[in-house]
């Protein structure tokens, strides 16, 4: 999958790249070519003319053994592959090539087109018109160029009358260049532009690759490993990205779901115990009420009647003893599971937190405990059954109670509407308003392995002091408030409890 | 309840009730668990009762047709009727009949249920031989009672307070606490009672749930069930003491332990002011 992203761009982009060298190549490639011919035109005009100013005194001295070598001369030069002469009706009069002369011209070929193009021949061609051809016309390898030879007076007053007057042409200059050093430098430029095409490419591929491998793909496979830790179970996994990119802010936001859905998770697995526990225990209590009731009637039935055999009677007490320490149990479990559901009507939670106080106050004077309370007038009212929330305020007031000793210390109970910050780091819908109940106290704190613990049915610190449930109940009670009670502990500073409860809404009955 | 020393307190209770009584009551054993009614027929014949049993509720009403026995000990689950129904049968159309209870300990709101529906007392499963006896020993002696005055155990109760059956009453004071105790009829049918044990402070007590337990000169312990859940916060120190002679001068109807209730307003629901009894 991170293959297909860098290809996929890579093979993108190339394929731009290679299209944009491609076009400019083959524009700055024809430019090149046609400023290239353009030149060797230039030359070629240039070089007939010169053949024809060079020649015209041999000619008109009829000196035709002059005439050939200098034409032989100028036809050996780089770059002219021949220089021809032919008559009006395409006989080859002279060629450099020895081979041509006296052949016949094919009038449609070659040089002849510039006058034979039409069935009748010019007489005289038109100024400008074109006197260069290329060939053969694909590929050409040549360019040729022709010049007729006007009849001039000086040309049929002349001694030898080789013309007569009214002759208008009296021959054709043929001179075929090659292009083969043309060619060459085209086919080096074409080269140099196919490897500096390929360079460009490579660079450009090999620049994205690593822009996206540290940009995208290396963050995005950590992101993805953090993905399989989390569905591996992981939950407290955390993507380390120190970016500010939007991978950066997903990393971030995925942080942030783990958190929560870890947070919800511990929810729901407390839920989900509360729920199992108080489950399990009816069904057990239903099921070993009975049978327990049997082995409780009739051994302390014979206890009551065997007075005479102590050893047995010992071990009848045993039997007793530990049957009814069965019923205990049973018991609690059941206490536990019968929390009810609450009524929840709009209430003043000051009013409640200063009714929970009042009853505790004299049992703090007595255990020198200073209470302080931060009670803000006008807070929203709470939808809250108030007896019960009263229970959890007087069992935390307890709990703290107990963890400060006899030395005694201080209580904070403070309460606040709670911000979006606050409801949001709980875990909370937005879209409710909460207030917030702190419990602080100064006792000796919950050390660090057991704070997870505390909410859990009958764990206990207390010992025989304490069935383990008050917590755990005050956690059943928030939790059917819709709430949530978090904890933080310094161990020897204190500890606070932080709930929050939901502001009413107005639907709750008043 | 009127404060006038009763004739059972100054002769010594039991004594004198089964010396009314001409003979030991009839008890009818209402439960399908077969086991549990075979232990209790066993126990209270044994103790000289003359017991019946039988695993239904219908067949029951069969049995009251033709001999109405003068205790009832019914199990909450029956097939068909169940012991709630049986209750309020037996409340309607024998009412001399002394209905007890029995229930398990999740069926602690239908306990506060059949005290509410006129029961005189309930039994929790698993329960031992001496508080199925000593349960059925106070019925045996409030009927003794009854034979010399037959209005006892139908009077108000006194002003403020609220009664669970005719055991034991809940008065909420005026700081959001409230004071429970036992009837004076309970101390009555109790007898001398040598030792009363009390939760201690910080204690959770549930409605329906243990408030005390007394123990008489015979060694018998008696249950009283708490009016009111919630935490204890303060014991009456006096009460802890045996009640006759030292203590004469603590009524028998002090308060016992001071509570935080959990729920107050909808616990006094359940409870009662008057005794139909």
């Amino acid at each position: 999958m991170q293959f297909k992203i860098s290809y996929k761009i890579i093979a993108t982009v190339g394929g731009v790249t290679i299209a944009i060298i491609g076009i400019f190549a083959y524009l700055n490639l024809k430019a090149q070519k046609d400023e290239l011919r353009a030149e060797l035109k230039r030359s070629a005009h240039q070089l007939i003319e010169t053949v024809k100013s060079s020649t015209k005194y041999d000619m008109l001295k009829n000196q035709t053994d002059v005439l050939y070598h200098t034409i032989n001369t100028i036809g050996s030069q780089k770059g002219i592959e021949k220089v021809r002469i032919f008559n009006k009706e395409g006989k080859i009069i002279f060629s450099t090539d020895a081979a041509d002369i006296g052949k016949m011209l094919d009038k449609k070929e070659e040089a002849c087109y510039a006058c034979h193009a039409a069935d009748q021949p010019l007489q005289r061609l038109p100024p400008n018109s074109e006197t260069t051809r290329f060939l053969p016309p694909s590929a050409p390898v040549t360019l040729g160029i022709i010049d007729p030879i006007y009849n001039e007076p000086s040309c049929w007053q002349s001694d030898c009358h080789a013309h007569s007057q009214d002759q208008e042409v009296l021959g054709v200059l043929d001179i075929t260049m090659s292009l083969a050093e043309v060619n060459h430098g085209m086919r080096t430029s074409k080269i140099r532009v196919l490897i500096f095409a390929i360079i460009a490419i490579a660079t450009v591929s090999l620049m994205i690759y690593l822009l996206i491998n540290s940009i995208v793909l290396k963050p995005v496979s950590q992101i993805v490993a953090a993905t399989q830790h989390v569905a591996a179970g992981d939950l407290n996994y955390t993507v380390s990205l120190k970016k500010r990119d939007e991978l950066g802010e997903l990393a971030n936001s995925f942080n942030a779901m783990t958190r929560q859905l870890s947070d919800a998770q511990r929810q729901l697995y407390h839920s989900d115990k509360l729920a199992s526990v108080g489950r399990l225990a009816a069904g057990v209590a239903h099921e070993i009420n009975n049978p327990l009731t049997a082995v409780l009637t009739y051994s302390s039935y014979l206890l009551k009647r065997l007075t005479d055999r102590a050893e047995v009677k010992e071990d009848l007490e045993v039997i007793v003893r530990e049957t009814k320490r069965c019923r205990e149990i049973v018991k609690g479990l059941l206490d536990f599971a019968r929390q009810s559901t609450p009524e929840k009507r709009p209430n003043d939670i000051n009013e409640i937190v200063r009714r929970a106080v009042r009853i505790l106050q004299n049992q703090f004077a007595l255990h020198h405990i200073e209470l302080e309370q931060n009670l803000p007038p006008e807070l929203p009212l709470v939808s809250a059954d108030a007896s019960q929330m009263q229970q959890v305020l007087v069992n935390l007031f307890m709990n703290a109670d107990d963890a400060m000793g006899e030395k005694g210390g201080r209580i904070t109970v403070t309460t606040a509407a709670a911000n979006a910050d606050i409801t949001k780091g709980n875990n909370l819908s937005s879209a409710n308003q909460y207030v917030q109940i702190k419990v602080s106290d100064t006792g000796c704190g919950i050390p660090p392995g057991n704070v997870s613990k505390i909410f859990e049915p009958f764990f206990t610190t207390k010992g025989q002091k304490g069935n383990g449930l008050g917590l755990a109940m005050v956690w059943g009670i928030i939790e059917k408030h819709d709430g949530r009670i978090t904890v933080e502990s310094e161990p020897g500073q204190g500890t606070t409890f932080n709930i929050l409860l939901p502001v009413d809404d107005g639907k709750t009955n008043a | 309840m009127n404060r006038k020393p009763s004739p059972a307190r100054s002769n010594g209770p039991a004594v004198t009730m089964e010396r009314i009584m001409a003979e030991q009551p009839k008890i009818l054993v209402v439960d399908d668990e077969t086991v549990i009614a075979g232990a209790a027929d066993k126990i209270l014949r044994a103790e000289g009762f003359r017991v019946q049993r039988t695993a239904d509720a219908e067949m029951a009403i069969k049995l009251f047709c033709s001999d109405p026995p003068d205790i009832a000990l019914v199990d909450l689950k029956l097939p068909g009727l169940s012991g709630l129904d049986l209750l309020k049968i037996v409340r309607r159309d024998y009412p001399q009949t002394i209905v007890i209870m029995m229930t398990g300990y999740s069926m602690l709101d239908n306990a506060i249920e059949f005290m509410k529906c006129g029961a005189f007392d309930f039994i929790p499963k698993p329960f031992t031989f001496e508080e199925l006896l000593s349960a059925v020993q106070r019925a045996g002696r409030f009927i003794a009672l009854r034979m010399v005055d037959h209005r006892v155990g139908s009077e108000m109760a006194l002003p403020g307070r609220y009664q669970l059956g005719i055991c034991s009453w809940v008065k909420a004071d005026q700081d959001g606490t409230a004071l429970l105790g036992t009837t004076n009829l309970f101390g009555q049918l109790v007898g001398r009672i040598i030792r009363v044990d009390l939760p201690s402070v910080n204690d959770e007590l549930r409605q329906g749930g243990l408030l005390a337990q007394m123990t008489a000169q015979d060694e018998m312990k008696h249950t009283a069930w708490s009016a009111l859940s919630g935490r204890v916060i303060a014991i009456n120190g006096l009460a802890h003491e045996t009640r006759e002679p030292p203590n004469a001068d603590l009524p028998d109807d002090s308060w016992l332990v001071r509570i935080i209730p959990d729920n107050l307003e909808k616990e006094l629901m359940n409870l009662s002011i008057e005794r139909s009894r």
